[in-house]
């Protein structure tokens, strides 16, 4: 079952065009990752699925119902940013307590765990905390809402790397405890990669591709070598990024078209994988050569 | 200095506005979800005890049994004695001292001393013998309520040739506290719209002293005070 | 993992709940108002000073809880404005919630509040009565209006919780229209004044039919029925407005 359906779905803000026609469908209990550089409309999109925001045009269902507004989806579906607000007047373990009585699956045996694990102080106030323990909060009231559909938005904004593992660890056994469909935003791919089941790879508002990770991997090679071998090897080539390395050689990343890499080598090339990161921020790049052609 | 004196009003509500917004912000910001209610509990059990207390308090009940005071009527009250039509036993009710003298002479004058002009002075013939005054006075009321006052702000002296009226000085200081119900206790009463206003409405009392001269004494003349003689 | 189903009714019930918690602060704030304003009554609302040469010299003081009233009145209407401010907007949607049980559960709240605060609002006459009476110096004579009937109790309470329900929803709408735009919280008051100053040129009585519309109502049922109207028609505008509002900008 598809949990969710977008159709030609573009969201314009002001003269921002943050979404355009954008379709892909998400099944049931599966980690996505939600994937594109600043700017690329990851938060729209997930504001949108939440039901906080509204499209501008296009189809978008939520468990086969229009998300806006929805009370069937806000209660179903949770959306865990930095931007998450309770009311001042509200201790750390009253949040928990209140949160408790919204979600009807509120697992308040892993929410305590996981707030004594990461040392929080039930007194505390919610905007007192940093950054980083704001982040683990929410991840908490993310996480033990067990909503169907769980959202996070750049999770890990402010936290350590400790803290960090010790998310996608806890994020990884709950799912498997209790699968449901989680789309997890970040523009650090190389962090989550190791979770996710399926990539989706936003640029400037549009789709660039929807992939399981094992494709993501196969999605194309580096290669490298001296130069002009490199540059003739490519001619016909779908090039993805190329860069000059040292004085007479090149690497360049190549759509794999199942070429044969034994014809490659024995050109004296050197042929290695590329990680779905590296894939992703050249994929998106804004123009070829990258920061260094601002140099120039 | 530019006269703010209409504005005053005006410059206080401002002031009353911003402040409860203020405090309204400032509290709201408050962390730990009892501590409202705390507050309000001990509030509320203050104005509790002061409910218990005030049935306790002599006064709230006594008011309303004590008898209203219709005020307008009081000057009517003395005006048939004094244009004739009615005698003086009438007003009885509202006497508060007489004097009675024996007089020989043939004549006498009539002298004041001290302030006078809140006492009408009347004088009737009669064939009795001696010189009888009284002193009349309607209830001070307050708001309709009736304030005590036993105080006789005159005397009277009777020398041989002159009937002396002296006005005491001294005046009793009162005070009053009055209060003014809620308005939304009136919203379903027609009639008592006019309570709302912060008017305070003062029943002076008339007061009457009455000279019983007899005939045969001359009343040789008047000073410092107006004498209304009855017909 | 399975779908729940939130009803509008038992999410409307979890936020006023929730509402009850982070919104406590503002029964602390009537008290605070309140007892600000007893305070002001000590002083008296007038007072009045004769002798009236019979021997005797008044002195009469008015004291009346108009103050507190005010106060509750202004301080009603603060809260209900507070609450449609944009980062209260917020954390009403923090959990399970729409605009709608979002609304819902506001009016609820001030329902509660109205009721709260009628109650203290005219058990605060028998705190002024109790302090004049015990602290005024020089003691003086109770005069009128000392007693209350046990019926001036209730309609008090009664009538004053629907004048602060009256006034609570205008305050709502009004706040929830001043946040649809930026630059409203600065115009709309302007723009209040300016239309009111505007009705009062263009016809003397109107503003004070308006107010005599709820004020000189002594019928209880069409007192009742008027603020009641009044204050759906505006939770209705309230939801009417905020209805394509967006969320967590």
């Amino acid at each position: 079952m598809n949990v969710i359906e977008c159709e030609k779905l573009t969201k314009k803000r002001r003269q921002l065009t943050a979404l355009q026609d954008l379709s892909f469908s998400i099944e049931e209990n599966t980690i996505t990752g939600l994937i594109g550089r600043n700017g690329a409309g990851k938060t729209t999109l997930l504001k949108i699925l939440a039901g906080f925001w509204r499209p501008s045009s296009g189809k978008v269902e939520v468990f086969k119902e229009d998300p806006f507004q929805n009370l069937f989806i806000s209660a179903n579906a949770i959306y865990v940013d930095d931007q998450m607000r309770y009311s001042s007047r509200l201790t750390l373990s009253e949040i928990l307590t209140e949160a408790e009585r919204f979600y009807e699956n509120w697992d308040a045996e892993l929410a305590n765990r996981l707030f004594d694990y990461f040392s929080f102080h039930p007194r505390q106030a919610h905007h007192h905390l940093s950054k980083g323990k704001m982040s683990t909060f929410n991840m908490i009231i993310g996480l033990a809402s067990r909503c169907a559909l769980t959202m996070f938005d750049e999770p890990t904004t402010g936290m350590d790397a400790g803290v960090r593992k010790d998310f996608y660890r806890a994020l990884l056994k709950d799912y498997i405890a209790n699968p449901r469909t989680i789309i997890i935003s970040s523009h650090h791919l190389e962090e989550i990669e190791d979770l996710l089941e399926d990539v989706l790879l936003l640029d400037e508002g549009k789709k660039y591709f929807h992939l399981p990770m094992d494709e993501l991997k196969e999605y194309a090679v580096g290669i490298s070598g001296r130069t002009e071998v490199v540059m003739q090897w490519m001619a016909n080539k779908e090039v993805i990024h190329n860069e000059q390395v040292g004085n007479n050689a090149t690497y360049a990343i190549v759509k794999n078209d199942y070429f044969s890499i034994d014809q490659a080598k024995q050109l004296g090339m050197e042929v290695s994988p590329v990680s779905a990161s590296d894939l992703c921020v050249h994929l998106t790049s804004r123009s070829k050569g990258g920061i260094e052609s601002v140099f120039k | 200095m530019m006269n703010l004196g209409p504005f005053t009003p005006l410059i206080i509500l401002m002031l009353l506005v911003a402040l409860t917004f203020w405090v309204v912000m400032r509290f709201s910001k408050w962390r730990g979800a009892k501590k409202g209610f705390w507050i309000l509990g001990g509030y509320g059990v203050i104005l509790l005890i002061s409910v218990i207390i005030y049935y306790f308090i002599p006064v709230s009940a006594e008011e309303s049994e004590k008898k209203r005071i219709d005020h307008p009527g009081h000057v009517e009250i003395f005006s048939g004695v004094l244009s004739g039509t009615e005698d003086v036993a009438s007003i009885e009710e509202f006497l508060l001292k007489e004097w009675e003298f024996d007089y020989d002479e043939d004549t006498f004058r009539i002298e004041s001393r001290g302030d006078m002009n809140f006492i009408r002075v009347a004088v009737e013939r009669t064939e009795s013998d001696g010189i009888k005054a009284a002193f009349y006075r309607t209830p001070l009321s307050f708001n309709g309520m009736e304030i005590e006052n036993k105080s006789i702000p005159l005397d009277i002296q009777l020398t041989p040739d002159r009937l002396e009226i002296v006005s005491s000085q001294g005046t009793e200081e009162v005070y009053i506290a009055s209060f003014s119900k809620e308005f939304p206790m009136h919203q379903f009463n027609d009639q008592d719209m006019e309570m709302l206003g912060f008017g305070m409405e003062m029943g002076w009392s008339e007061q009457l002293l009455y000279l019983q001269v007899p005939e045969d004494i001359e009343i040789s003349g008047v000073s410092g005070v107006q004498v209304e003689y009855i017909d | 993992m399975s779908l729940n189903n939130a009803s509008l009714g038992s999410t409307v019930a979890r936020q006023f709940k929730y509402k009850l918690k982070a919104y406590n602060g503002v029964l602390s704030s009537l008290v605070l108002v309140q007892i600000i304003a007893i305070l002001f009554s000590l002083g008296g609302n007038g007072s009045f000073h004769s002798s009236g040469g019979s021997g005797i010299s008044i002195n009469a003081t008015l004291f009346t809880n108009a103050n507190v009233i005010i106060f509750t009145f202004l301080w009603v209407i603060a809260h209900a404005v507070m609450m449609t401010t944009k980062a209260e907007r917020e954390h009403g949607f923090t959990f399970v919630s729409n605009h709608i049980s979002n609304h819902l559960s506001n009016a609820l709240f001030l329902l509660l509040a109205s009721v709260i605060a009628a109650v203290t609002t005219i058990l605060a006459g028998f705190l002024l009565r109790v302090l004049v009476y015990f602290f005024k110096e020089p003691a003086p004579i109770l005069g009128s209006n000392v007693h209350y009937e046990v019926s001036d109790i209730f309609t008090g309470v009664f009538s004053m919780t629907f004048y602060l329900i009256l006034l609570a929803s205008a305050g709502y709408v009004l706040g929830t229209l001043s946040q649809l735009h930026r630059t409203l919280p600065y115009l709309l008051p302007v723009l209040l004044i300016g239309i009111f100053i505007w009705l009062i040129q263009l016809d003397h009585s109107l503003v004070g039919r308006g107010v005599a519309f709820y004020f000189e109502e002594t019928n209880a049922l069409l007192f009742v029925l008027k603020v009641t109207v009044t204050s759906v028609v505006c939770f209705l505008a309230a939801i009417m407005l905020t209805k394509r509002l967006e969320a967590r900008q």
